[in-house]
């Protein structure tokens, strides 16, 4: 599904280049659950961007189900990300204004589904996540687990392929993230390919693979 | 996907109440003005609209070159153009000739009123679209002494009573027979007489010598308006080139040998609005006048518009992360585009209401409101549609900036950390916006400032003649002798004296005058007066008596002023004491006197030659000099209304205070008054834009000033660090438009020939006045963080 070969990210200060990754080559394939794992700074949140197509390299080759994304311009990377992959945050950064039904009705708006269809999508995942009595409420009305959970059923909504995950349990308590681990192994067994990065090694074991980071580049995996 | 924008921009507004109360009250205010000015526009050019042929229907205008080289442009022509061009063209279909030669009192059974009448001919309701409610078209001015009155002419002469068969008196000209009443439409038109008569008329009312003889004078391009409809399909070259011949001829044959006239077009549709013309007919708006207003309109509006902008930018940051997150959420860039201009179309709508409603109140509420509005306006489907419109372009100019910075945020950046996300460069700008809109208001500020200076002065200037104490009667026509002898003998009546028309506005005529062996003719302005005058309105004199009890009709002695003195080229005023001076329209004349100058006609116009004549046929007005002020001088105004109509039963008896109606004449209150609605306007904007700059300006940095108070900071170090850099703005702002409204009010005042002097104390004022309203503004802000308990502050982060 995923094709890494030979990706570089630097960043240029005053005339000193610091690289945020050296030469990652990754393979990965539909189905998979992998845990990033490191230290701050080792460049865990860069790779998840380049993943998921917020950042680009600054040299080497990415292809994703078989398109070179490094080749694509910025709405054809933007087809593409829609249609495939979701975004979970450490932060959930749900809209302030808009309710939770209206957050999770979001990604849909920007994919041109009708009214009636959205309604009945919406309506699907309020009731997985049994959030349903919720939905009415505003971010700030909610605990961090529960903004989180719509934060995960914004990322699922439009049914992608790739989830990516920026450490979706930073913010929770223990309980909490927990309940978020569980969900995501149970997406995963349904098919989600799962990307996250975290801190926590309980929280990695779930993942079938962990890749560690040191200093931008991959130790062993 | 609309949904989603309309409900998140509504929710916005209700969240952050003073940033919507901001940007909706300020759009609000200049769209107020903007809906005036569209709605002016929409009476200007809704003129002429009514007419069966109006492209090929023209009137002719004269270029005039005078005896010193000017150019003008002139509405008028000669009045025998037309048969000249009926007569020799075949092109020309019909010809109409307006010419308002009279104006003045009309008596119909008991009333007396003042009337507009113009002179034309049955042609008038061909070539034009009026029609009549009564009487027959094509004969009502068919025969000499015929007359049509206009709907209100009818009604407030004769009521619900028929007019037509009846007659109306013309005081000097006679009776004439009514014919008809003009229809009254809702169309406008630059043709708006009371009264119009049949040009047959003319001949024999000249004959009689109650009118100038002109009907037959080519050199005479000052009286008629002659309008030409063409034959179908005739190209409006052909016109022109006619009048180019006729011109020719005319200049060939000498009818004015020093200045030159020549012609040119103007189709009826172009008329109103249309280009300044001297001489012109009636109402109507120019171009320069539209353009006017609409550059007023658009200058408030913009400033609006940049509060909007700047509010919108400095407010971003907030917004930052809901643009990363529809981002990452898969919306393009002109998904969010879209989204933050339905935003601010959504603003502009709601000013609308706002505006309207205050449009509302200053309209029926308003002393403002004749000067404002025009006449007869109301809402209607298109107008609704040109307001719709005008917001939507306002929502769009407010719009299109923070739209488009906000488009461009990467979510990526800003939903990592809003800190890091740098708004490069539009700090200049909205500092820029801030310094334009103060600048802008302090030169409305200064520019009225010196405008109501110098109009008060107009108004309580001394002129060089007395206005104290004096009471103006309009004579209404009525035997000037019986009514100064009765009020003379009145107890608290000093003197009584009589004029043909107050000083300081208008001279009552113009006249030429020589010396008896010159050759020469110079212009003078003329009064008639009585004995009395001089007295009255402590005119002094600087040589002889004066006149003596005028005796009617013969003139014989006038007295000049000592710029006329030099004008006739007399080397001292005690030369000119006794000569003998030849007047165009009268016999030769002895000089009874020499007056020091004054401002006769105002300090519009420099002192010009005056000749003071006593033909009491031309006294309208008597002036009574009382022995004391308005306020004590009930019951002396009671004797005078009882001795009036003790002579003039008939007659209501007017009176005004000298001083006081000349106060209100001179004084523009009116236009005072909309400069000061526009400075305050002005202000108001700019205040409001500061106010939301300092907001956000402050509320960011409530950290580094908790963190600046832990470290030992004062309230006082506080405020002046926040306040140093918005007062630099404003400082910015008075350096730059204090020059500026020096300039344009300088430049305003040359057109008056007396004119007071801008002085620094005006300039020193309007800036302290705007430098206080920022003050309150920024202080407002500033004082609540400086002194807020840091401790709580930073226990948020």
């Amino acid at each position: 599904m995923i094709q890494l070969r030979k990706i570089f990210k630097w960043v240029n200060t005053g005339s000193n280049r610091t690289f945020l990754l050296k030469d990652i080559n990754l393979d990965i394939k539909e189905g998979e659950f992998i845990s990033i794992m490191g230290p701050s700074g080792s460049g865990k949140s860069t790779l998840l961007n380049i993943i998921g197509m917020l950042d680009e390299a600054n040299e080497g080759e990415y292809n994703f189900l078989h398109e070179a994304v490094h080749k694509l311009k910025e709405r054809e990377k933007s087809t593409l990300y829609k249609q495939y992959i979701g975004f979970v945050f450490q932060a959930y950064h749900l809209i302030d204004e808009l309710t939770v039904y209206e957050n999770i009705e979001t990604p849909l708006i920007y994919q041109n589904i009708k009214s009636a269809e959205r309604k009945a999508m919406v309506a699907d995942i309020l009731d997985r996540f049994n959030i349903v009595g919720k939905k009415d409420l505003f971010p700030a009305q909610l605990s961090g687990g529960q903004q989180q959970l719509v934060g995960i059923a914004r990322a699922l909504i439009a049914k992608p392929k790739l989830l990516l995950a920026d450490e979706p349990t930073g913010n929770l308590n223990s309980k909490q993230g927990e309940e978020i681990m569980e969900l995501f192994k149970v997406l995963n067994e349904e098919g989600v390919t799962i990307i996250q990065v975290t801190h926590s090694e309980k929280n990695a074991s779930y993942g079938k693979r962990i890749i560690h980071l040191l200093d931008g580049r991959i130790q062993n995996s | 996907m609309l949904k989603n924008y309309f409900t998140i921009a509504f929710r916005n507004l209700a969240k952050h109440k003073l940033f919507s109360f901001i940007n909706i009250f300020g759009l609000a205010l200049s769209m107020c003005i903007g809906l005036i000015v569209i709605m002016r526009l929409q009476d200007d050019f809704s003129y002429d609209r009514f007419h069966p042929r109006p492209n090929s229907t023209y009137r002719v205008i004269s270029e005039m070159t005078n005896q010193s080289g000017q150019d003008f442009r002139l509405a008028s022509t000669p009045l025998p153009l037309a048969s000249a061009l009926k007569d020799k063209y075949a092109f020309v279909e019909n010809t109409v000739r307006i010419y308002p030669a009279w104006s003045g009192k009309a008596v119909a059974g008991m009333k007396r009123l003042g009337v507009d009448v113009a002179f034309t001919e049955p042609s008038f309701f061909n070539v034009f679209g009026f029609k009549l409610e009564q009487g027959d078209g094509a004969a009502a001015l068919n025969a000499p002494n015929k007359i049509i009155l206009s709907k209100e002419t009818a009604i407030r002469f004769f009521g619900k009573e028929e007019p037509v068969g009846k007659s109306l008196e013309f005081e000097n000209l006679g009776n004439f027979l009514i014919t008809g009443v003009m229809q009254k439409t809702a169309d406008k038109s630059h043709i708006d007489f009371d009264v119009y008569c049949s040009m047959s008329s003319i001949a024999g009312l000249e004959r009689a010598g109650k009118l100038p003889l002109q009907s037959s004078d080519w050199s005479n391009v000052f009286k008629g308006y002659t309008y030409v409809l063409l034959k179908e399909g005739t190209p409006k070259k052909q016109l022109v080139s006619a009048l180019n011949n006729i011109s020719t001829v005319f200049k060939k044959s000498g009818a004015s040998d020093k200045s030159s006239i020549r012609f040119d077009i103007q189709s009826l549709p172009k008329i109103t609005p249309g280009e300044e013309l001297g001489n012109s007919i009636g109402r109507g708006a120019t171009y320069g006048k539209i353009a006017a207003e609409i550059s007023i309109a658009l200058i408030i509006l913009i400033s609006a518009c940049f509060n909007y902008t700047n509010l919108s930018i400095a407010r971003s940051l907030k917004r930052a992360k809901e643009v990363g997150i529809r981002k990452v959420s898969g919306a393009l860039r002109h998904h969010i585009f879209l989204q933050f201009i339905i935003e601010s179309v959504v603003i502009a709508f709601l000013a609308l209401g706002l505006a309207i409603m205050m449009l509302q109140l200053l309209k029926n509420y308003s002393s403002l409101s004749a000067e404002f509005f025009p006449e007869g306006v109301s809402m209607n489907a298109s107008l609704i549609g040109w307001f719709l419109l005008f917001s939507v372009m306002a929502g769009l100019l407010a719009g299109i900036v923070p739209a488009l910075t906000l488009s461009t945020f990467k979510p990526v950046i800003v939903l990592k950390n809003l800190a890091n996300v740098k708004l490069f460069g539009r700090n200049g700008l909205r500092k820029a916006l801030i310094v334009i809109q103060f600048s802008l208001s302090l030169v409305v500020i200064i520019f009225m400032l010196v405008f109501n200076k110098q109009f008060d002065y107009m108004a309580t200037g001394d002129y060089g003649f007395n206005r104290d104490r004096i009471i103006n009667v309009p004579l209404q026509g009525k035997d000037y002798h019986l009514i100064k002898n009765a009020i003379g003998t009145i107890s608290g009546v000093q003197r009584v004296s009589a004029t043909s028309d107050n000083m300081g506005k208008f001279a009552s005529g113009t006249a030429n005058i020589k010396l008896p062996l010159s050759e020469n003719f110079v212009p003078v302005k003329y009064f008639d007066v009585d004995e009395d005058f001089v007295a009255n309105m402590q005119l002094k004199l600087l040589a002889g008596a004066g006149m003596t009890a005028s005796v009617g009709d013969e003139e014989k002695e006038v007295m000049i002023n000592e710029t006329a003195v030099k004008t006739l080229q007399f080397k001292s005023v005690g030369e000119a004491l006794d000569q003998l001076i030849v007047m165009d329209d009268s016999i030769p004349v002895r000089v009874a006197g020499v007056i020091k100058d004054f401002h006769f006609e105002g300090f519009e116009f420099p002192i010009r030659p005056l000749v003071l004549r006593g033909r009491e046929k031309a006294f309208n007005y008597l002036n009574i000099k009382t022995s004391m002020d308005e306020a004590d001088a009930g019951k002396l105004v009671a004797a005078l209304h009882t001795t009036w109509k003790k002579i003039n039963p008939d007659e209501a008896f007017n009176y005004n205070w000298f001083n006081r109606q000349f106060y209100e004449s001179k004084s523009a209150t009116g236009t005072v008054s909309m400069l000061g609605l526009l400075a305050f306007m002005g202000i108001t904007i700019a205040s409001l834009g500061l106010l939301g700059m300092v907001v956000y300006t402050v509320e960011g940095r409530t950290r580094e000033i908790s963190i600046r108070k832990v470290m030992g900071a004062g309230v006082a170090a506080i405020v002046s660090l926040l306040s140093k850099s918005f007062l630099k703005l404003v400082m910015i702002a008075i350096v730059i438009a204090a020059p500026i409204g020096w300039i344009c009010s300088y430049i305003f005042l040359q057109i008056f020939a007396v004119r007071v002097q801008v002085g620094v104390g005006i300039i020193v004022l309007a800036s302290a006045a705007v430098l206080a309203v920022s003050l309150l503004v920024i202080g407002s802000q500033v004082f609540r963080v400086a002194a807020a308990n840091p401790a709580g502050n930073l226990r948020a982060e």
